[in-house]
Order: C-alpha cells, then sequence, then structure tokens
C-alpha cells in the first residue's frame, strides 16, 4: 500500500526529488561545516544524514495518513500546539538569549515549529467553508485571531523570526481563500508603512514613507471606495507610519537600543554583526564557481558561528558560489511553483488551502533565512528548510512536505 | 468536511499566476544580492578572507647585551611569562576564570569580573596577569584544556643580573607609551607597548641596541588561535635582526667594590676613570635602584621608593649633581698661580688660623695656624690662608683661564643623557648677575667655595689632567667610543709636576695619611664643600699610581662632616686597594725603592 501510495502517478515526483536534492547538499554542507575549529564534534553530518532518514520516515507516515483524519484532527493538533507553546512561557527552557525550548523528557522540542503546521491546518480547515470566505475585512478578523495569540506567545519569547512567519503566511491563504488583491493591499499597506517609517531599520526613512505613500495614493484612487473609506485606509496609513517613529523616539535610549539591537543587530559589532559581516564575506569569497566541496577555508577557520545550522547558506556561498546559490533557490522556487501547481488543481478547499500555506511558508523560511545571510534581513535565527541542522525545524519541515505530497496523491478525492 | 471547489477554476488560475510571480520576486531579490556579493564584489571578498586567516605577528628583535670591560653581563635577555584572556571566548572565559581562581586559590568573583570587563572593551587577547610568576605560567599551561579562553605569552624581558649595580650607568627600560608609539613608534619599527630605553645607556644606545623586529604570517582562525599551515607558502617570515652588545669601560669589579663600600643608605657619588684615554671605570650613584623593577609589575612599595623618595635614586648624582668643590679646588689656584710666575717655593704671610681682608677675617680650618708653608706644604696640610693670598695675587682672570682649560663650567661631554655644566664663576659671570665684583670674591673662590659649582665627573676628570700632565681626555663609558684626546696647552707640565707633589704629600704627610696602602704611591686632596642645607660634604680627588697614574678619581660623599669625616677617604682607598688587585703597576714599586 505504501508503494502504491508513493508511485501514485499523481505523486509530485520532481517535488520529492528537488528536496532530497536540497537534503542532500544539507548534509555535504553540515559536513563541511563541521570539519570547523570551532566545532564540538565533527561527526554532525551523520546526524544530519539520519535527521534526513527520519525526515523521509515522517514525510512516508504523513502520506499514508487519510485526508478526512487530519481534516478532522486540525483543531484539536491546533488546541495541543498552542498548549504547549503556553508552557514554554512558563517552563520553557532557554537557548540562543530567549525561551524556546519545552524540555520533553531527554528531547527538547520547540513548539513554534510545530504551531505553523497547526495553524496552518486550522486556517485551512475554518476558511474551506463557504461562509467563512474573507470576502470582507470583516471576515477577516476571525482568520486573523487564528494567528495572533500564536504570534503574541512567540513574540514573548522573543521569537521575531517565528512570529514574522506566523503573520506572512495568513497573506496567501487569505488571498487564495477569495480576499480580493485591493483587501489584500490595503491590509498589508499599515505594516508596510510602519516598516517604510521605521527610523530603526536599514535604508528606510521618512523618504521611503512618503514614496510608499504616493503609491497607496495612486491605488485608492483607483479603488473607487466611497470617500470616508479612503480618509480611513489613507488615515490608518499615515497613522502607522508617524506613530512608529514617535512611539520609537519617546522610549529610553537603553529601550531604543534594545530594539534597535533586537531588530538590526548589525548595530552591534562585536555580536551579531560579527556575524553578518562574515557570512556576507564567506558567500562573497565563493565567487562564480565557489571554492570546491570541503575548501571553504574562511567557514572551516571556524569564522561563522552557527555555520551548520542558521548558517549553513553562507557555505553554500563559499564553497559552490554563484552556481550553487542560485540553483538552491531555483530549487526552493521550484518546490514552491510545484506546491501552487497543486493547490491549484486541487478540487477540496482545505488541502488547497493547506498547500498554499506551506507553500507559503517555505518561501517566508527561505528569504528569511537568505536574506539575514546575505546581510538584507535582521539575524533573526530561522533555519533554511532542508539544509539547516536541526531537530524540530527538521521534523516540521518534514510533515509539511508529507502534507503536500499528501494532498497532491489525494487530489482528485473529496 | 466541505467537499466541491469553492472558487471557480479562472480565478483559481489567476491567483496562482499572482502568487507565483510574488515568490520569483521575492527570490529575485535574493538572486540579485547573491550577484551582486559573489560576483560583482567576489573579488574583494575573496582578498578579506584571505587577510582575515593570515595574521602578521611581530618577533621581537632580540635586544643586545651590555657587558663591562672584562665581558661580565650587566644587562641581558631574559622570558617574561604572562597569562592572558581573549575575549572571542565570551562566557567560557569568566567560567575558565572562576576555575583558575579555584586552582591557584584566589578570589574568584573578582578574577571573573575583571575577565568580565576585558571581554567587553576588547577584541583581541589582552594581559590577564602580566608577568606572572612561572608557577602560574606552568599552571595554566598544564590545565589549558580546561579553561578555554585564558591562554599565556612568552616575552624577552630585559633583565640585569646585578641588580642594583651599575643601575645609573645601564640604565632601565619602559613600555613605549601611546603617545609615543604614535609618534615615532611605528616608523622605527616598534610595536605597540614594546619595551625601549628610558635612562642610561640603555636610552642613548637605544638603536644600537634595539635591532629590527621581524615579523611572520600566522594562520590564525576567529579565536586568534594559531592554525596549521595548509600552505607552507602562506607562512613567509621575515627573521628579526638582532640589536649589537654594548661593551663598557665599566670595571664591574672596582664599580660594585664601590658600591659595596658605600652602602645604600648614604648619598653619594664616585667617578674613577683611566685619565690617559678617558674611560670610566667606575661611575657610581647612590642611593642606587634595581632597574629591574622596570620591567617587573611594580609594586606601590617599590614605586615609593623610587619616586616618592626624598634622597631621589633615579638621580644621577655623579653628573646631575653639583657640589661646591671646596679644597679640592686649590690645585686649581696653585695651577694659576704657577702659571702667573710664583713658584714651588713661593711664601706668604704665615698662617695664624685667619687672615684678615678689608677688615673682615677669612678663616683657615686649623684655628691655630699652620705658620709658613710653601706651595706643596700648603696643599699638603690644605692651609686657607695661603690659598686665600696665593688666588688674591693671581687675579680672577689667570684663575678662571686655568679653569676653563681644566674643563670647568661645561659639560664633559660623556655619553649619557643629563649631564649639567656646573659654574666656574667667571668676570662675565660676575657682571651679568651681581653687577659688580670685588677681590674679597676671590678669596673664597681660591679655596672652592664661594660661587663654584662642579659635577663628581669633571672634578675626576679635572684630577685625571693633573695626573697625565696636562691630557684631557672625554669621558667615556662604552669601550669602542672614540673621544678626543686633547692636551692642555695653558698649563705647563712642570706647573702640574708641582701641584702632583704637592698631592702626594697630601697622602704621606698632610690631610689624608690614611689612605697610604703599603706599595703604592697615591697623590690626594681632600675637600669639605659646605652645604647652606645641613651638614657639609665630604669630596675626595686622587690618582694613582703615583709614578704612572692610570686611575684618577673624585668621591662626594654628602652630609658626613661629623658624622664620619673619612667616609670619602675610605671609601677611595677601598677603591684602589680593589683596583691594584688587577691592575699591578712595577713604576710605583720602582718610585719607592
Amino acid at each position: 500500500m505504501i508503494l502504491a501510495r508513493i508511485f501514485d502517478r499523481n505523486m509530485e515526483r520532481g517535488l520529492v526529488w528537488a528536496v532530497i536534492f536540497l537534503m542532500l547538499i544539507g548534509v555535504l554542507m553540515v559536513h563541511s561545516a563541521s570539519q570547523g575549529e570551532n566545532m564540538a564534534s565533527s561527526d554532525y553530518w551523520v546526524k544530519q544524514a539520519l535527521w534526513m532518514v527520519i525526515s523521509i520516515t515522517v514525510a512516508m507516515g504523513i502520506i499514508l495518513v487519510p485526508v478526512k483524519y487530519i481534516y478532522a484532527l486540525s483543531y484539536v493538533f491546533y488546541g495541543v500546539m498552542f498548549v504547549l507553546l503556553l508552557l514554554v512561557e512558563i517552563v520553557g527552557t532557554t537557548g540562543g538569549g530567549s525561551e524556546r525550548w519545552l524540555a520533553l523528557g531527554p528531547v527538547r522540542v520547540q513548539p513554534s515549529e510545530f504551531m505553523k503546521v497547526a495553524i496552518i491546518l486550522a486556517l485551512a480547515r475554518y476558511m474551506s467553508f463557504k461562509k467563512n470566505r474573507p470576502t470582507s475585512y470583516v471576515k477577516v478578523i476571525v482568520p486573523g485571531l487564528f494567528i495572533l495569540f500564536p504570534l503574541l506567545l512567540v513574540l514573548k519569547q522573543p521569537d521575531l523570526g517565528t512570529s514574522m512567519i506566523f503573520c506572512a503566511l495568513l497573506f496567501p491563504m487569505i488571498y487564495w481563500a477569495g480576499l480580493d488583491s485591493r483587501r489584500l493591499f490595503f491590509l498589508v499597506a499599515p505594516i508596510l508603512s510602519a516598516v517604510f517609517a521605521a527610523p530603526f531599520l536599514p535604508w528606510f526613512n521618512w523618504f521611503t514613507w512618503v514614496c510608499f505613500m504616493f503609491l497607496i495614493l495612486g491605488v485608492l484612487y483607483y479603488s473607487r471606495y466611497s470617500l470616508p473609506a479612503m480618509g480611513a485606509i489613507l488615515g490608518t496609513n499615515i497613522l502607522a507610519g508617524i506613530a512608529t517613529p514617535i512611539a520609537f523616539g519617546r522610549l529610553k535610549s537603553y529601550q531604543q537600543e534594545r530594539i534597535t539591537t533586537f531588530i538590526n543587530p548589525e548595530a552591534d559589532p562585536l555580536g551579531a554583526g560579527y556575524q553578518i559581516l562574515n557570512s556576507k564575506v564567506a558567500v562573497g569569497s565563493g565567487g562564480i564557481l565557489g571554492k570546491g566541496v570541503g575548501k571553504g577555508t574562511y567557514t572551516e577557520m571556524g569564522f561563522l558561528p552557527k555555520a551548520h545550522t542558521d548558517f549553513i547558506f553562507s557555505i553554500v556561498g563559499e564553497e559552490l558560489g554563484f552556481i550553487g546559490t542560485v540553483a538552491v533557490i531555483c530549487l526552493f522556487l521550484y518546490i514552491i511553483y510545484r506546491g501552487i501547481m497543486v493547490a491549484t488543481s486541487i478540487r477540496n478547499q482545505f488541502m488547497s488551502l493547506a498547500v498554499v500555506g506551506i507553500c507559503g511558508v517555505f518561501l517566508f523560511h527561505v528569504y528569511i533565512n537568505v536574506g539575514m545571510v546575505l546581510g538584507l534581513m535582521p539575524v533573526t535565527g530561522k533555519s533554511l528548510p532542508f539544509l539547516s541542522y536541526g531537530g524540530s525545524s527538521v521534523l516540521a519541515n518534514a510533515m509539511m512536505v508529507g502534507l503536500l505530497l499528501n494532498f497532491s496523491v489525494n487530489r482528485h478525492d473529496f | 468536511m466541505p467537499f466541491g471547489n469553492s472558487s471557480e477554476s479562472g480565478d483559481r488560475q489567476r491567483r496562482a499566476w499572482a502568487l507565483l510571480c510574488f515568490s520569483g520576486a521575492l527570490l529575485l531579490v535574493l538572486v540579485l544580492r547573491l550577484f551582486q556579493l559573489q560576483i560583482l564584489h567576489g573579488r574583494d571578498y575573496l582578498l578579506i578572507a584571505e587577510l582575515t586567516r593570515l595574521k602578521r605577528v611581530i618577533i621581537e628583535a632580540p635586544r643586545g647585551s651590555i657587558l663591562d670591560r672584562n665581558g661580565e653581563i650587566l644587562a641581558e635577555n631574559g622570558l617574561s611569562y604572562s597569562i592572558t584572556v581573549d575575549p572571542h571566548d565570551g562566557v567560557q572565559a569568566e567560567q575558565s576564570a572562576t576555575r583558575l581562581a579555584s586552582i591557584v586559590g584566589m578570589p574568584a568573583d573578582e578574577l571573573s569580573e575583571r575577565v568580565r570587563e576585558i571581554r567587553k572593551r576588547n577584541r583581541s587577547p589582552v594581559k590577564l596577569f602580566k608577568d606572572a610568576d612561572f608557577r602560574l605560567f606552568s599552571i595554566v599551561e598544564e590545565h589549558r584544556s580546561e579553561l578555554p579562553g585564558i591562554g599565556s605569552v612568552i616575552e624577552q624581558r630585559r633583565s640585569y643580573p646585578n641588580g642594583r649595580t651599575g643601575s645609573h650607568v645601564v640604565g632601565y627600560m619602559g613600555e613605549l607609551t601611546q603617545e609615543e608609539f604614535g609618534q615615532y613608534g611605528r616608523e622605527r619599527g616598534y610595536y605597540y607597548g614594546q619595551y625601549t630605553g628610558r635612562g642610561g645607556l640603555e636610552r642613548l644606545y637605544e638603536h644600537w641596541l634595539k635591532g629590527k623586529n621581524g615579523a611572520k604570517f600566522q594562520m590564525k582562525n576567529y579565536l586568534n588561535r594559531v592554525m596549521e599551515a595548509q600552505n607552507p607558502e602562506d607562512i613567509k617570515s621575515d627573521p628579526p635582526e638582532p640589536g649589537n652588545s654594548l661593551q663598557l669601560t665599566i670595571d664591574l669589579r672596582l664599580q660594585a667594590a664601590v658600591e659595596e663600600a658605600l652602602g645604600d643608605t648614604v648619598c653619594a657619588a664616585l667617578v674613577a676613570l683611566d685619565p690617559r684615554n678617558g674611560e670610566v671605570l667606575a661611575l657610581v650613584s647612590k642611593p642606587s635602584f634595581d632597574p629591574n623593577v622596570f620591567t617587573h609589575v611594580m609594586t606601590t612599595a617599590q614605586f615609593d621608593s623610587l619616586f616618592r623618595n626624598p634622597q631621589k635614586p633615579l638621580f644621577n648624582r655623579a653628573i646631575q649633581a653639583t657640589y661646591p668643590p671646596g679644597s679640592t679646588f686649590k690645585m686649581l689656584t696653585a695651577l694659576a698661580g704657577l702659571e702667573s710666575g710664583f713658584t714651588e717655593s713661593s711664601r706668604f704671610n704665615s698662617c695664624g688660623g685667619a687672615y684678615y681682608f678689608g677688615g673682615r677675617p677669612f678663616r683657615c680650618w686649623k684655628s691655630d695656624g699652620h705658620g709658613s708653608l710653601d706651595l706643596t706644604g700648603a696643599l699638603a696640610q690644605s692651609c686657607n690662608v695661603y690659598f686665600y693670598q696665593l688666588g688674591r695675587s693671581v687675579g680672577l682672570e689667570n684663575w678662571q683661564k686655568a679653569g676653563l682649560a681644566l674643563g670647568f663650567g661645561q659639560p664633559t661631554g660623556i655619553d649619557l643623557i643629563g649631564e649639567v655644566a656646573g659654574r666656574l664663576p667667571t668676570t662675565e659671570y660676575y657682571k651679568n648677575t651681581h653687577r659688580y665684583y670685588s677681590p674679597g670674591m676671590m678669596l673664597n673662590l681660591a679655596i672652592g667655595q664661594g660661587e663654584n659649582d662642579a659635577t663628581i665627573l669633571q672634578l675626576a676628570r679635572y684630577v685625571g689632567i693633573i695626573a697625565t700632565e696636562g691630557i684631557k681626555a672625554t669621558p667615556h663609558l662604552v669601550k669602542d667610543h672614540l673621544s678626543p684626546v686633547e692636551r692642555v696647552t695653558d698649563i705647563s707640565p712642570a706647573s702640574f709636576e708641582v701641584v702632583k707633589r704637592g698631592m702626594l704629600k697630601v697622602t704621606t704627610e698632610g690631610t689624608a695619611r690614611s689612605m697610604q696602602i703599603p706599595g703604592h704611591l697615591i697623590a690626594a686632596k681632600t675637600g669639605t664643600a659646605q652645604n647652606p642645607h645641613g651638614e657639609a660634604h665630604k669630596l675626595l680627588v686622587a690618582f694613582a699610581p703615583y709614578g704612572n697614574p692610570s686611575i684618577a678619581v673624585a668621591c662626594v660623599v654628602e652630609n658626613t662632616e661629623k658624622k664620619n669625616a673619612r667616609a670619602a677617604i675610605d671609601v677611595v682607598k677601598r677603591l684602589f686597594e680593589e683596583y691594584f688587585k688587577y691592575y699591578p703597576d712595577t713604576s710605583t714599586v720602582a718610585v719607592v725603592q
């Protein structure tokens, strides 16, 4: 039966190969990283290979689960994960400066990783009902609440990366569920407005914010909204834009500093800034063709902390060069492309929405992680799916791949 | 589970494309950034990557040794051990500090607090214990694996095996300050914090002694730990050029004998030189200091004993201090007299204990008087009354001419920094400072009081000129130093000969009879320098052997007129005894026979 499922003609074989290929690159890169001077043990790559086997097993296991069970358990799963996240808040252990871990006997679990899967499934189930389709601003409120509570808990840890992921996966899903692009734009706009006006972010200042305001005015002009509605939207955006710098300015200097280093750790050259600089040097020094597998001297000299986990992409850059980095990004794009194609072909709204959510998670994970390595995004400690060494995120990614494949096999059922 | 497709397929297609375009756009940003980093700036980053792992490490050039004339070591290079903290090891280093504290039995909180401070302020390894003892160094080395973040370095350290002996000649070392490093340090090939000569010959001959620092490239990881080189070509090195050593004219045996005889509680100075060529055999200033203190971590007590000590041990009394030369100047007056037409047998009014001039008595040291004396007799007895009259007859101009010829009022030109000129009052001097000159002033000058000021080095050379009957050599401390040797032309050898005979009488029948050493003839002259601040200083100048002078000495022992009036005589006698052990002279014996 397993074989029948796996060799089903609806199986996304290309996607499977892409994931396996990425995982192999991951094992290779972890091997390179573990040659480094500052690694406690050099057998990380063996463990990573083991994780690869576990991932494939988990994914295959999930392919076998009937869709109706997944559907039925989605709210329960959400509830359980939410409780675990609460537990982290109460009895969590610290790792890397914030509480993210939950010790379950000998294993340490990061519930926020699994919370992503839970949110996707719960949102997909809720919005699969025709009456819950987010066709108006009001109907976005409930899906928003699905995100809000876990988001607040994760922010409190504090884990900026995961909260960004939570936030980001909502928008592709509500869009897929039927929200029109105009409303989507005006939902995202205040967030962008606040971001563009933030004085503590790199590149952003009042100029970028004014440019963005002109864009909003343009879109409003074509939106054919009533005048009061237009005013309300514009007002919200201006308020968001003005409030951020003012609120920031009212903070005490040490609080400002804390926020600045939280959002933009490059401001702290001895800490995360050192890491960013080194990862840029590592990636840049790879050039077009890279230095060759196992010859990434910069990484091996131990200049890069966390080279095998969050900064694995810098080894890809150093050892495989531009060719390698673009290939990895193309593989991710291919996975997302296949995912969206699967979502398009699934008749069932629950499965279709879940697949879009999964694609969204992968997309934002890649963007946040690679953006961090390349110095475009703040250092948030998000791993790169399939490549980074690590437990909880590997398992969560395997679950999501399993779900995606499961739904692709069952795309014509229901 | 709700069944069926809830949105029309055309709409879905459109949305799928929109999502795909969005994903593509987002990832395109990454690709563009990669293009920028890896293709546009790839070479730059490659260069940075190479530079970061190759670090230039300075190899300090071994500093030249300083040796005495017989090759005994006065200054050499030892090793110094320091314990360092590497701020890159972060919290680990603090934990290591606590562990280290428990191993060696120190307060743990204090140590880890210090490490935390270091960690906050620095990026490269910093010395936690500078100049640690070898025990601590070996403990750290032994527990290296348990103490991440704690390291050790071995550096060169100047050491002075003879400690205080000759400290004012050899000098001492000090760390180059940040300011000095900025001003000239880098250009002259120093590294920041390198030791440099601060006093004495260490300072004057810094460039000769220092050598040239070398450098090597080391592969270092981000923790600054040295890695094994994968490619030997990476490790090109530039070997250091060792500094030159310096051989001195000082005889450590004589120097040590004098320093021992003087002890470290008195303030005193002594210069002994070879008058034939100006080689300084011993140059002593007391109290002295231990130059090793400067290359170790100084304790408060050590600092106070050097810098807050009223006796000023760092002050070189042989060349930086001036004393009224007192009766030792009577030879000068005698020479001026002989050059102005007086002879050995010239006599003046006999000494009755005082000489009246302008209605005022000028006293002799012997209150019941010396009676009638000739020149050599007056020198032997150091009769003031005789010299008052001789000086008055000679006059300031003749007297000052002789004084200048004998090297007073100007630096001798010894190779030490800080030598002062002293003061020889001249007609011009009186015009400038007092607006007038009265013959009464000459009376005091003639016996070495008044406004005369001379350094002990000047006095030693002066005696040397007399001893050699006119050879005026520039005193020097470095063996191969070619210093000018002149001849005094203003004074005839015959005059010197008379004065020398007078000085011989000082030890045979005069004021320094206790200086006699059987089998040797010594010429000397005692003196007392009036000290307005307290007890007078006792002076002595001497040369030996009488027949063939090869050593000339000047010595002062401060504030000893009443306590130990013979202090200077005893020290110089001790020096001569030591000297004759190593430098036997047959001519003296011949004269005696």
